[in-house]
Parts: structure tokens; sequence; C-alpha cells
């Protein structure tokens, strides 16, 4: 814990000084910022004055050009005397370069600036000079030409005077002659006008006239030469020419002249001034001449020409200069401030991003740390914990390792248990018989310790010598492995019984690699199982006899009376057969009664009997009593309480009918009396309920019919004999009866019909009947029978005889039922203790009928009301018998 | 300094209300002199009176006179210098039609009335009129068809007994081109065939009009002159000293006084047409003419008529004397007595306010009026 502690105080004031640093960073970003800003705006105010400057002095250059244009575009000096002050441009030039001066070093740095300045005050200064050079050529030229132009004037004066004194002398001469021929028109002689010079005064005025307009033409050509070699031209031609013609005309004219002095002088003045306006037009003497002016102002024109060009160009480099300054006056400002915008903002980014990826890297590291941290401490706590435990590893090592010998052989010692622990015993035996490997803790603690080659038999039987050949048997057949396992395993001894203990057995095919090398006994022990169903079974029967208790209370009462007799009988018996058939009914009545564990008990003491000779020892015999006992306690007292009568609705309704008709008051005592009789229709139907329960134990659909005729038997007369009835019911399920498969392959019914009948005779006896529609009596097998023991019976009376005999039986397998010969012997016993006598009609495949004859005197049997008629009883007999044609051998 | 300004204002500009300047540009060197001369007298003579009257709404008048020597090339500057520099309200009293000729555009152009120049020429009379030219007297035209009509109509002349002696210029011209229309009215249409002859402005060289008018061929019983007086003088001298015995007729241009004075005993018999009426006449205007101390003259009285006509249109101005304001007053319909009987309107169609003609004959020394030419007597 404490370094993680340390860490975090670390980590914290490691993000302590990060956030520190980024605030510092911020700060500076910002610091930046506000530096750029200022730079931008410092720049911005000096971009407006720069462009405010090179404007200025664009507009100043452009006044220049005006200024240009305007003094090559004025004609005389006059005009030219308001531009001569260019103080106003000089001024604004200055002006704005001062301002230029001023403000560029701010927009493009100092050298770049000085660098520009100086070239723009060269670029001025040149255009400048050039410009004043212009202003004084065209001002010379102005001046040459206004010479030019009053010389022009002058000779326009000149030559209009002299055309006009051409025109005057021509004007008078045509006076002359007009006023002469007026004179000969009056009469005067014609001579002077024919032979007069004044028609040709005239004309020679007049070609000086025309010579002199010429000349006026070639003063205007003069004056419009637009060059040097059109000037050279007009003097070398033109001029020379038109002179000497004016000349010659003028010579011509003053030849002419005649008349009076006025004209005379006038014409020596044309003269004078015709010379005087040729020496000025290109007098060689004539400084001033109008060619040598015109020549001048050429010459100035060329130069103003010359120098407006150069100052065009010089303003145009300049003004090239000047877009040039404010080109790079305007892209340094925007450059800069683009730049310094984008930088700005780059820098906000940046500063921002850097923000967001420090408070995201923060909050991640932060989140990181957390988890770390966390990690670490419990690496930490684990550490610590291994290193305690490295420690305790250290200390005892040994300790560990007899602690896990502990474990292994806890763990040894638990598999051990649970083997041990399983209720099972297992053995394993190889296939000699001989146990082999250990044995369960169950197997120990049943049965003991094995010693080396204890055959399996001795180990499970001890000295059981019946079981254990029956097992040798079957193991020997096991062992063998030729009748698949199972099925020999399954005639295998499943259960015995060891030192009070029930178990049970089950084999296991053991292979070792596929191959069987032995057998696995698994031994259960059952005792509790077996005493459970015991119990199980003892409440069944003690529900069956709770329900006989209230179904059958009398005959409840008379089956206990009976066993009880039996029992008795059973003990008092010195001869072994009474001893079996006591047995035998005792089994049977009990069964009837669902008296099972008697039933078997009786059964066991049979197979007992039948394994030795002599009786029953006092023991076995005590055991069934208890047993009885036993079974019979809790419905004991029931039994016990005082006897009742019961009376059915008929009954009740032949009193009521007889006491209502006030009948014969010993008739209604006798009725009365009867009461107390038994019904015989009770006792069929718990026989018929008896033969159902046995049909149904050996799976045989048997319907019975009851056919009582409302009989009462004195009570006391039958009573043994009804109890030994059984036995010839239940050798009629079990002999006479087939199953339903084979009733079907006969052709008969499934369902098998028994008829259990009594009838009143004539002399009040009574005839009891048990008929069957089964498979008839095998009279063949009872002579047999007969012969085997030695019996001369050939007759039917000898051959029934016989078969009531105890012992007899067709039958090769007893069953628990009957089949034990025993049954008629005691009915037949019975029957006679009662002075009855008894028959057998039998017919192979159609059925058998025993029937049982008591007389009147024995048994003062009674019908009940309104069945009385003794024939009606007998038709009904003969109605009954159902298709079974039973030989009337004995009535 | 707003006090200053405050107090100058008002006197600068009542200085500025206080005087109207008027422009003139006139002969007042050159063969034309006199009438120039003359013109400003008269013109000045009736300005002053309106001053000592205390000016015209409160204004005085002042005449601003520019000489160009009755030369086209100089009166063009002349009268563009009074109206950009000197922002005259009108130009009055110019002397010279070839003047008028290159004055007219430019009065046009800057919209400055040009009032009674001393010419006739139909260059400043067209049909419909200019609208900043305005005449008071009547044109040469006029004054030529009256001597036509005399000629023809009164002293029952031919058509081809008159001549032609004219300037060789547009006074001439416009002189001539009346007469000729005047011919035509008579029923003449050649008047281009009847003996012309034409001198250069400001010369003497008359010889070859001379010639022209004294051809043996052609016989001319008047001679109708345009021009000035010295040229007229030297041709009326010389034509009567070769025996031409023609009547010789001048438009009033010609300066009557200076003829006069010139032709010396020539004179006698020489007309003069004139737009003003005699000094001596019983006018109004002449009362206040011969009041003003000038000496008697038609061309002075026609400067002291075209005063008066100034004024009176000024008169009428309301508001502000500007050049616009002084048209609508003269085209307004306002009727301008000129104190030479019936006051006349002027109108858009009308910007003349004469077209009176009072032929005139110098007969000892001075001039006479008259009415029939019959009467007239040639020596």
């Amino acid at each position: 814990m404490k370094p993680a502690r340390s860490i975090e105080s670390n980590l914290i004031s490691f993000g302590v000084t990060l956030g520190s640093l980024l605030v510092l960073l911020i700060v500076l970003l910002f610091g930046v910022e506000h530096a750029l800003s200022a730079r931008l705006e410092r720049i911005g105010n000096a971009a407006m004055p720069a462009e405010h400057a090179i404007t200025g002095l664009r507009h100043a250059v452009s006044r220049v050009f005006e200024r240009q244009v305007q003094l090559l575009s004025t004609r005389t000096e006059a005009e030219l005397t308001p531009l001569a002050n260019r103080a106003p441009i000089e001024h604004a030039l200055a002006e704005s370069r001062q301002e230029l001066r001023a403000a560029l070093p701010d927009v493009v740095g100092e050298a770049q600036a000085a660098r520009a300045s100086a070239a723009l005050d060269a670029s001025v200064n040149e255009v400048l000079t050039r410009d004043a050079a212009l202003f004084s050529s065209v001002q010379h030229a102005h001046a040459v030409e206004a010479q030019f132009d009053a010389r022009t004037t002058a000779l326009k004066a000149s030559l209009a005077q002299l055309i006009q004194d051409a025109n005057a002398v021509a004007g008078t001469a045509h006076l002359e002659y007009v006023l002469e021929l007026r004179r000969v028109a009056a009469g005067a002689p014609a001579e002077k006008v024919v032979r007069g010079s004044a028609r040709k005064q005239q004309e020679a005025a007049g070609q000086v006239v025309v010579a002199v307009l010429q000349l006026g033409q070639l003063v205007g050509k003069l004056n419009l030469a637009s060059g040097e070699d059109e000037l050279n031209s007009l003097l070398a031609n033109e001029l020379s020419q038109n002179l000497s013609r004016a000349r010659a005309q003028l010579d011509v004219l003053q030849w002419n002249l005649e008349g009076s002095d006025a004209t005379t002088q006038r014409v020596a003045r044309m003269r004078a001034l015709f010379e005087a306006i040729a020496e000025q037009i290109n007098g060689d003497k004539e400084a001033q001449s109008l060619v040598k002016l015109k020549r001048s102002s050429l010459l100035e024109r060329s130069n103003a020409a010359t120098l407006r060009v150069q100052t065009q160009e010089g303003a145009a480099h300049l003004s090239d200069e000047l877009g040039a300054a404010e080109r790079i006056a305007s892209d340094e400002a925007r450059d800069s401030t683009r730049s310094a915008r984008r930088t700005l903002w780059a820098a906000r980014l940046l500063s921002l991003a850097a923000l967001a990826a420090a408070v995201l890297v923060g909050f991640h590291s932060v989140r990181r740390l957390r988890e770390s941290l966390g990690g670490l401490r419990q690496q930490n706590e684990q550490l610590a914990s291994l290193s305690r435990d490295l420690q305790s590893v250290n200390d005892g090592l040994e300790h560990l390792v007899a602690e896990r010998s502990a474990k292994l052989l806890a763990r040894e010692r638990a598999m051990r248990l649970v083997l041990d622990a399983m209720s099972d015993a297992l053995v394993s035996v190889d296939l000699e018989g001989y146990v082999s490997g250990e044995s369960s803790k169950a197997a120990v603690s049943w049965f003991g310790t094995t010693e080396s080659r204890t055959p399996v038999w001795q180990y499970l039987f001890g000295k059981a010598d019946r079981l254990t050949a029956e097992f040798q048997l079957g193991f020997a057949q096991l062992a063998e492995d030729i009748i698949p396992f199972e099925a020999s395993a399954s005639c295998m001894p499943s259960r015995f019984a060891r030192d009070g203990r029930v178990y049970s057995l089950d084999y296991r095919q053991v292979f070792e690699e596929a191959r069987f090398c032995g057998i696995l006994l698994i031994i259960h022990d059952v005792t509790e199982h077996v005493a459970a169903e015991a119990r199980e079974r003892d409440a069944r029967e003690q529900q069956r006899l709770l329900s006989h208790l209230l179904s059958d209370k009398l005959g409840l009462q008379a089956f206990v009376r009976d066993s009880e007799r039996l029992l008795f009988a059973l003990r008092d018996s010195r001869d072994r057969a009474t001893t079996l058939r006591i047995l035998h009914t005792l089994k049977g009545n009990a069964a009837v009664y669902g008296m099972e564990s008697i039933s078997r008990h009786c059964h066991l003491l049979e197979d007992a009997l039948a394994d030795r000779e002599g009786l029953l020892e006092p023991a076995e015999h005590q055991e069934l009593l208890t047993l009885w006992h036993a079974r019979l306690e809790r419905v004991a007292e029931v039994l016990a309480a005082e006897d009742m009568v019961q009376l059915d609705e008929d009954e009740l309704g032949e009193i009521l009918g007889a006491l209502r008709q006030r009948r014969d008051y010993s008739e209604i005592v006798h009725l009365v009396e009867s009461w107390r009789w038994v019904k015989t229709s009770a006792i069929l139907r718990r026989l018929g309920a008896q033969a159902r329960r046995i049909g149904q134990t050996l799976e045989k659909d048997v319907e019975v019919r009851i056919e009582s005729n409302q009989l009462r038997v004195m009570p006391g007369a039958l009573d043994d004999f009804w109890s030994e009835l059984i036995h010839v019911v239940r050798n009629a399920v079990d002999h006479g009866l087939e199953t339903p498969e084979e009733r079907t392959q006969a052709g008969k019914a499934a369902t098998a019909h028994l008829v259990l009948r009594t009838r009143l005779l004539d002399d009040a006896g009574i005839s009891v009947e048990v008929a069957d529609d089964g498979r008839g009596l095998d009279f063949e097998a009872l002579r047999r029978a007969a012969e085997q023991r030695g019996v001369s019976a050939t007759t039917h009376e000898e051959l029934v005889e016989f078969m009531f005999c105890d012992g007899v039986t067709t039958r090769e397998v007893a069953t628990e039922l009957s089949g034990r010969g025993v049954g008629l012997g005691a009915v037949a016993a019975a029957c006679r203790a009662a002075s009855g006598v008894f028959d057998v009609d039998t017919k192979p495949g159609k059925g058998t009928v025993f029937r049982f004859l008591f007389p009147g005197s024995v048994v003062q049997a009674r019908a009940g009301a309104g069945h009385s008629t003794f024939h009606d009883v007998s038709s009904r007999y003969r109605a009954g018998s159902a298709g079974v044609d039973v030989p009337r051998t004995l009535v | 300094l707003l006090l200053s300004a405050l107090l100058a204002c008002p006197s600068a500009r009542a200085d500025e209300n206080a005087t109207l300047k008027i422009g003139m540009s006139t002969a007042l060197t050159g063969p034309a002199e006199g009438l120039g001369r003359e013109m400003r007298a008269g013109v000045e003579a009736y300005f002053e009176r309106v001053n000592r009257q205390g000016g015209v709404n409160g204004h005085r008048l002042e005449l601003l006179v520019r000489d160009d020597q009755y030369e086209p090339s100089r009166a063009g500057p002349n009268v563009r210098e009074l109206i950009d520099r000197d922002h005259v309200l009108a130009i009055v009293g110019n002397v010279g039609t070839p003047t008028a000729v290159v004055t007219v555009p430019i009065v046009n152009q800057k919209k400055v009335p040009f009032f009674g120049a001393f010419t006739g020429a139909g260059v400043l009379r067209k049909t419909p009129p200019d609208r900043y030219v305005f005449n008071v007297r009547a044109s040469y035209a006029d004054e030529t068809a009256e001597m036509v009509r005399g000629l023809l109509e009164d002293r029952h002349l031919d058509p081809t007994e008159i001549a032609f002696f004219t300037q060789d210029d547009a006074y001439g011209d416009a002189g001539f081109s009346g007469a000729a229309r005047a011919l035509a009215a008579h029923g003449f249409k050649h008047a281009d065939a009847l003996p012309h002859g034409r001198y250069t402005r400001n010369t003497e060289d008359v010889e070859n009009a001379l010639a022209e008018v004294l051809d043996p061929r052609v016989h001319p019983k008047a001679v109708i002159m345009v021009g000035t007086y010295k040229p007229c003088a030297k041709f009326i001298r010389i034509a009567r000293q070769v025996g031409l015995h023609a009547i010789f007729a001048n438009v009033s241009f010609v300066g009557s006084a200076d003829l006069m004075r010139e032709l010396g005993k020539d004179a006698d018999g020489v007309v003069v047409t004139q737009v003003v009426p005699h000094w001596s006449a019983d006018f109004p205007i002449l009362k206040e003419y011969r009041e003003s101390g000038l000496t008697p003259g038609f061309v002075s009285l026609e400067g002291f008529i075209v005063g008066r006509a100034f004024t009176e249109v000024l008169r009428a101005t309301h508001g502000a004397a500007t050049p616009e304001l002084f048209v609508e007053a003269a085209e307004s319909g306002t009727r301008f007595d000129l104190g030479l009987g019936t006051p006349q309107a002027l109108g858009k169609d009308r910007h003349g306010f004469s077209s009176a003609v009072w032929p005139t004959v110098i007969a000892h020394g001075e001039f006479r009026g008259f009415s029939n030419w019959a009467e007239l007597k040639v020596p």
C-alpha cells in the first residue's frame, strides 16, 4: 500500500505539474495570439497608410500625366503659363512619398522599404526632371511658335496688303481702262485704249495677286509642315518657284507702268514689301525667318515629343513601381495578415487541441492509473499473501508435503470409504469361482474377510449346502460363457439368507481388455426391504381382513373359527398326511381371506415338510400360531364383539308380511329363528370372490356366477365343508379353466365361466355345486396316477374316489394355491363328516361339475321368501347347467 | 473673421447687386472707330442718365467696352472675355456685321443677350429669331428696301438703272441681298446682273469697283452703297469727277457725319438712310438725347436709343437680373416705350424693336430728312 500511495501522490504531483504546464502553454499561446493580433493590427494600421500613400503617389503621378497632356495640348505660351506652377504636384508627391516612407517599413520591413522608397524616389525624381524638361521644351516650342505665328500673321498681313495693293493697282488700271473706254465712247480717239498699257497692267497685277495668293498658301503649307523633310521639300520646290514667279510678275507690272506716280510708288512699295516678305519667309539675313522659326519649332516639338515619351516611360515605370509597391504592400499586408491569422488560428486550434488532448489524455491516464493502482494494490495484496504463503511454505515445506500425503491418503480413504460406504457388497470372483481382489467393506462386514483362494459360494453361503450346490452349478455355466451371460445369470440364485439377513445377488461380467476375466457379484442387503415388504403385506392383509369383516363378518368369523380349529388340529396331529392336509386347508382358507402371510407361511412349512420326514416341529407350529395371532390381533376385537343377525330387505319384508297377515305364531317364530341360519349366498359370494382373485393371480379371465337360491342352512353342520370347499374352487380355476389363449385356440370364448350354486333338495337337504366350462378332467391321467400309486381305479366312481384322496394331483408343479393333491382330500373328508356325498361330472373340452349333496336331516336347509319351491330350484339347476351335460352319477 | 465675413457678405452682394455689368465690343480704333466711339458715347450717355436717376431696380449700370477694331478675329475673344471673365449681363451696342457674325454663335452658346448691335445685317434677324439676339434698329434690308422702293416707286427708275457699291463682306452682302429681295419684290429678279462694285473692307481701293459701275456699257442713275464712309466718299468723289451723275444712297451704317465731312463740297445730294429719326425731330427720346450733351449724330442717337431699349427691358425684368430672366422679360409681351412713338412689344417671333427707316439727304452741310425720293436733285 505504501508504494502505491506514493505512486499516486507522485502521479498527482505529476498531473499538477502537467496541468500547470498546460496552463502555462495556454497562457503562452494567448500571449502569442495577443502579440500576433497586435502585429496584425500594426500591419493593418501600417498597410492602410502605405496604400493611401501609394494611392496619393499614383494620384500625383496621374496629375503629372495630366499636366503633361495639358502641356502638350497648349498652343500658346499664355495657355502654358498657368501650368508653370508645378508646386502643388511636387508637394503632393513629396507628401505621399513621405507618408509611404513612413508607412512602408511596418509593412515590408526596413530594408525592403528603404529599397522600395529609394527606387520610388529615383523614379519620381526622374519623372519630375523630365517633366521640367518637357515644360521648358514646350515653353520654348510655344515661344518659337508664337514668333512663328506672329511672323505668319505679319506675313499674312503683308501678303494681304500685297494682294490689296496688287488688286488696287489692277483696279486702278481697270478704272483707267474703263475711263478710256468712256472717253472713246464719248468720241475721243481709241489709240490709248488699244495701245495703252492699262490692260497689261491689269493682267500683270492680276498675276501678282495670283502669285501672292499662292505665296500665302505656301506660308500656310509651311505652317502646316509636320517635318523637316516636308519643310525642305516645300522650300526647295514650291517656295523658290513661287517667289521667282511672283518677282517676275512684279517685274512685268513695273515694266508696264506708265501711269501716275502714285501707282509707280505703290508698285515700288509692293516690290519692297514682297522682298521683305520673301526675306521674312526664308531670308538668309533674317534670323527670325519663318522657315528658321518653323525649323526651330519642329525641333522643339520633336524634343517635346521625345521628352514626353521619356516622361511617359518614366511615369509608366513609376506607375509600375507604384503598382509593384502597392502590390507588395497589399500582398505583404494580406499575406502577413493571412499568415498571421492562420498562425493565430493554428495557434488557437493547436492550443485547444493540445488542451483537449491533454484533458483527454489526463482523464484517460487518471482512469488507467486508477485501474492500474487498483490492480497494483491487488497485486500487492496478492504478493503480500504470496510472500506470506511463501514464508509459511518456507517455514514448513515438509508439513505441506505431509499434508498433501495426508490428503492423498484421505482421498484414498475417501475412495475406500465410498467403496465401503456403499450399501452393496462388491465381491469380484475369477472364472474358477475364487474370490479375487479386495472385497468391499460391506462384504467384509457381512461375510468376513477372505483368505486366499476362497470359493465364493463358501464365502457367501457358508454351510448352506443346497444353495452352494445350486450356485456352483450355475457358476460353472456362467464361467463357460456359452449361454448368454444374462440368461445364465437369471438361473443363478438371486437371493439368499445368512445370519438372519436377506441378501440379493446380482451378477456382472468383468472384462479386462475385452476378455471375459471374471464376475463381479453385487450383493445387496435386502433384509429391510423384505421386512418392509412383509410389513406392507401385513398391512394389505389387515386391510383385507377388515374388508371381509365389514362385508361378511359371519364369514370371517367362520373362517377364524375354522382356522383356529385347524391350528389346534395341526398341533395335535400325529400323522404326516393330516398335518399336510391341515396345512393345505389353512393355506387355502387364508388365501381366500387374503391372509397371504399365513398362506405363505403354510406353504413354507409344506416346503419344509416336503424336504424332510416326520411332523412339524413345535417351534414351527408355534411360529405359525404366533403369526396367526399377530395377524388377527387387529380384527380380534371386532370379531369378538357380540354376534349380530343380518337381515336383508326381502327377509324383513317377509317377516313384516307374515306379521300383517297374522300368520301362525309358530310359523313366524320359525321364520325369525331362520335368521340365525347361514345364508348360502354369502358363502358362495365369498368363494366367488376367491375364485376371481385366484383367476387374477393365474392371469385367467373368470366370470363367476352365484346361484344361491335364497337358501339358509342350519349353522354348524356344514362349517368344515364350507372351509374345505375352497380347494374345489381353486382346483377348478387352477386346473379346470384354461388361460384365455388356450380357450381362444380351442375355439371358446376367452372369458371362462364358473358357477357356484346351492339348491334346496326335496328333503330340505342341500346340493352344493361348482361348475366350470374348462378343459374337463383327464381321467386317463388319473388312472395313470392311480396305477403309479398302486391303487386300482378304473370306473368313474373309483377314479372320483381316487381323485379325492390326499396327495393326488395331475399337476406336475404344486403352486401356492393348489396342486399339492391335498385340497380335494380335505373336501371329501369334510363332506363325509357332514354325511354328504359327492360326485364329479366332466366332459373333455366342455367343463366339469363338482357336486356335494347333504341330507335335510343334517343341514335343514330352507329357501328364502318366495323362492322356496323345490321344483323351481330343480328346473333352475337344469337350466343353469348351460350346456354342460353333467352325468348324475351320484345324487 | 466671422464678423468680417458677415459684414463683408452683404456689402459684397450689395456691391454686386448694385452694379450690373453690360459688355460692349466695338471699334474704338481703325477705319470704323468713329462708329464705335459714337455708339459707346450714346449707350454710356443713356446709362449715365439712368444711373443718375438711381439705376434700374436699384442697380447701377456699368458698360464694359473693348476695342475690336471692327475685326471679327478680335470681336470673338472680346465677347468671350466679357462673358466669361466679366460676367456681363448682356452684350450691348456692338458695331459691325462681320463682328456680329462671330459674336452671335458665341452669345447663343453662352446664353447671353446680344442687344442692339449697330448693324442691320440679316444674321441678327433670323426667322424665327435667335433667343438671345435683340435688335433695336431696322435692318440693312429694311434700309436698302426703302432705297429700292424710293428709287423705283418715287423716282420711277428702271431696275437696270440701279448699281451697287458694296463692301466685299457680310455687311455689303446683307445690304445687297435686302435690295435684291426688294427688287425681286418689284419684279426684277436679276439683281446679280446689275453693275456691282465691291471693295475690300478697311481699304479705299475702290477703283476696281468704280470701273465696274462706270463701265460704258451701263448707265446707272442710282448707286446703292453699302460700305463705310471713307471708301464711299472716295467712290462718290471719283464717280462725280468722271461725270457719273447718279443718286448715291448710303445705308445708315456708313456713318453719316463722317461721310459728310469726308465728302466736303461733294456731299450735297448724297442720300443716307437712317434707322433713327433726326435728332431734331419731335420724339420724347430725342429731347432726352439733346439734353444729354452729346454732339448730335445718328450713331450716338442710336446708342442712346439702344441704351433706353435695354434699360426698358431691364426694368421689366423681375428679380435678379440674369440673362434668362432678361430674355423672358423681353419676350413677355410687355410694351416697351422707346420714346419713338408707339411702344412696341416683342415676342418669341419678334426680337426687333424697330423696322423704321428715315431717309436723309445731305444738303448744305447738314442732313435733311425727306420722304419722297422724287424730290431729290442730282447735281
